[in-house]
């Protein structure tokens, strides 16, 4: 297969962003949920005075900490990657995705960094509420500065509150809210802070079924278990219930991204989730394959039911969206890149008339990009197909991501259950398994992502800008060269913080 | 046996080591690089947002509708 990959710099390009947000999203989970957990863990000891609630938080904090610099360190990188390998994007949606990473770096350098100090040295230096307050603080800074790139990354799926400006190629802000609140936004940020708070909780459950199986820090696991259990369950329910929510927001502005998470070629009333089948990697919008390999089970009426809200709706499917569907009123991908074409040349007349100075003509040929822009993105592509995204990657990263999710509740309640019933230690199957759920967790987490900007493509900005027209103009060959040096220096950080941490927990938390 | 202390504090230099080679090695903004004004940013943006439009003969308003 990969003799037929594309690999220019594009695909580079993208493939070293994919490489640094997948590294980088191996700690941000971590320090999401982890931090939440710490501060009820934190609160415990706060009220009961229990010192063993203090060594126990201090253990969970020490490996928050080096999570925590490791993360802070691969984040960066991703902005510079903006300017380097995208600039062009840069330069046409720096007003508005400007603003969020400004937000989200005021919270993350100043709220996270100031009472993260206080968080690790307050211990019987500050107060104990002042203390307590500080890792409450941690948790809220480090959340809150996800909620803004996550604001611009749902802007990026679902582009509200802006103008573009064909002066200067720009996508200006006209509205702050729009963009902030959008309900894209919104899922997206309680979505990935729930399942982060679950990822935490499985980063808890697997180092403290560990000890258990080792017969270590009992005391201190069965602690950090109960708690941890409550707060996964509650949150792998919510994950769930706001999993739902995203899908029926996609099924509206990104219905092609829905139609690929289900293989769905053809549009069908009573639409059926697929709960198992194996994708054929092969089939094309426009052939006549087959689109699954032998026997797959739909469960039906429920695609239909998460995309629309009822259960006798028509769910489009990628050739409806591809070359449109009159009966159900579907402008396909066929039609929109002729508006879109229209867009591009309306733009360029545009450009010549005002250089020449001729105000007549710079009016109508502006009068007739506003008539087209909202279709700009499509006056790029070559061939309608080009508006599938990869089909089978992203029907098996939703599929396996679903599967994961849907299997993590009844862990949670498996710990639960058997902590309260006081027999968790007796249960030696469920601790075994449960050592490896973290693994579990970021496999789905990170299938999570590919879902979202694998979904999407071609797209940079959802049918305005593609991937193509957003890059910089540069060499493959230099993309490709520091896309290594990435992988070897994110591998070696990586490495760094498996031994910093496994070091850590086979020493376990100070003795008293 | 009571446990080794460990010294973490070696990892800490090699992380913040990793970093700045990250951090010094190679982001430069290209358009920033290639343009030293604004002006000269949005031509070179425009003349490749514009570029499939070369040879692009406007249809009659309808023809593709």
């Amino acid at each position: 297969m990969i003799e037929n990959l594309d690999l220019g710099m594009v695909t580079w390009a993208r493939a070293q962003f994919a490489l640094t947000a997948m590294y980088h999203w191996l700690f941000v989970p971590l320090t999401l949920g982890l931090s939440w957990i710490i501060a009820f863990y934190h609160s415990i000891y706060v009220k009961t005075g229990n010192e063993e609630w203090k060594r126990l938080t201090k253990f969970w904090m020490k490996l928050f900490g080096v999570n925590f610099a490791i993360g802070v360190a691969t984040g960066i990188i991703m902005e510079f990657e903006f300017g380097t390998n995208w600039s062009n994007y840069s330069w046409m949606v720096g007003d508005i995705f400007g603003a969020p990473l400004a937000i989200e770096g005021i919270f993350a350098f100043f709220i996270e960094a100031t009472f993260f100090s206080v968080m690790f040295f307050g211990w019987n230096r500050v107060s104990k509420g002042f203390h307590l307050f500080s890792t409450w603080m941690v948790a809220v800074g480090s959340n809150l500065s996800a909620v803004w790139i996550l604001v611009a990354n749902a802007w990026m799926q679902y582009p509200v509150g802006q103008a573009f400006n064909p002066d200067n190629a720009r996508f200006e802000m006209q509205s702050f809210t729009d963009v902030a609140f959008s309900p894209y936004a919104i899922n997206k940020f309680t979505h990935a802070t729930s399942s982060s708070m679950l990822m935490g909780a499985l980063f808890v459950i697997s180092i403290s079924s560990y000890y258990l199986l080792r017969r270590r820090h009992v005391l201190m696991a069965r602690r950090s278990i109960a708690v941890a259990a409550v707060i996964g369950l509650a949150a792998s329910i919510f994950t769930i219930f706001n999993g739902d929510e995203s899908a029926y927001e996609i099924a509206q502005v990104q219905p092609m991204k829905l139609a690929a998470f289900e293989g769905l070629y053809e549009g069908e009333t009573n639409a059926g989730l697929v709960a198992f089948g194996l994708i054929n990697p092969e089939k094309k919008v426009y052939d006549t394959q087959e689109p699954f390999i032998g026997y797959h089970l739909k469960i039906p009426a429920i695609l239909s039911l998460m995309a629309n809200r009822s259960f006798d709706s028509f769910v489009p499917g990628m050739k409806d969206l591809v070359y449109g569907n009159a009966e159900h009123n579907i402008m396909g991908a066929a039609q929109k890149m002729a508006r879109g074409k229209q867009a591009v040349a309306s733009l360029d007349a545009f450009r010549q008339a005002k250089e020449a100075g001729d105000e007549a003509a710079t009016a109508t040929h502006l009068a007739a990009f506003n008539e087209n822009k909202e279709f700009l993105g499509y006056g790029y592509l070559d061939r309608p197909e080009e508006a599938v995204p990869p089909v089978a990657l992203s029907f098996n990263a939703f599929h396996i991501m679903v599967g994961l999710g849907t299997l993590f509740p009844l862990i949670f309640f498996g710990y639960l259950y058997y902590s309260m019933k006081d027999k968790l230690e007796e249960k030696r199957w469920l601790l075994g398994f449960g050592t490896i759920t973290y693994v579990l967790g970021m496999i789905a987490s990170q299938a999570g992502w590919i879902v979202a900007e694998v979904g999407r493509q071609p797209w940079a900005i959802q049918d305005l800008l593609p991937v193509t027209i957003a890059r910089t103009n540069l060499t493959a060959g230099t993309v490709q060269a520091t896309f290594y040096m990435f992988l070897i220096v994110f591998t070696l950080l990586l490495l760094a913080e498996i031994s910093i941490m496994t070091k850590q927990i086979n020493i376990g938390p100070e003795e008293n | 046996m009571k446990a080794r202390p460990y010294p973490q504090e070696n990892y800490w230099y090699q992380s913040i080591f990793f970093f700045a080679v990250l951090i010094f090695s190679d982001f430069l903004d290209c358009l920033a690089t290639q343009c030293a004004t604004d002006e000269q940013r949005a031509d070179n943006v425009i003349d490749q947002v514009t570029q499939p439009a070369q040879g692009y003969t406007q249809p009659v308003k309808g023809e593709n509708q």
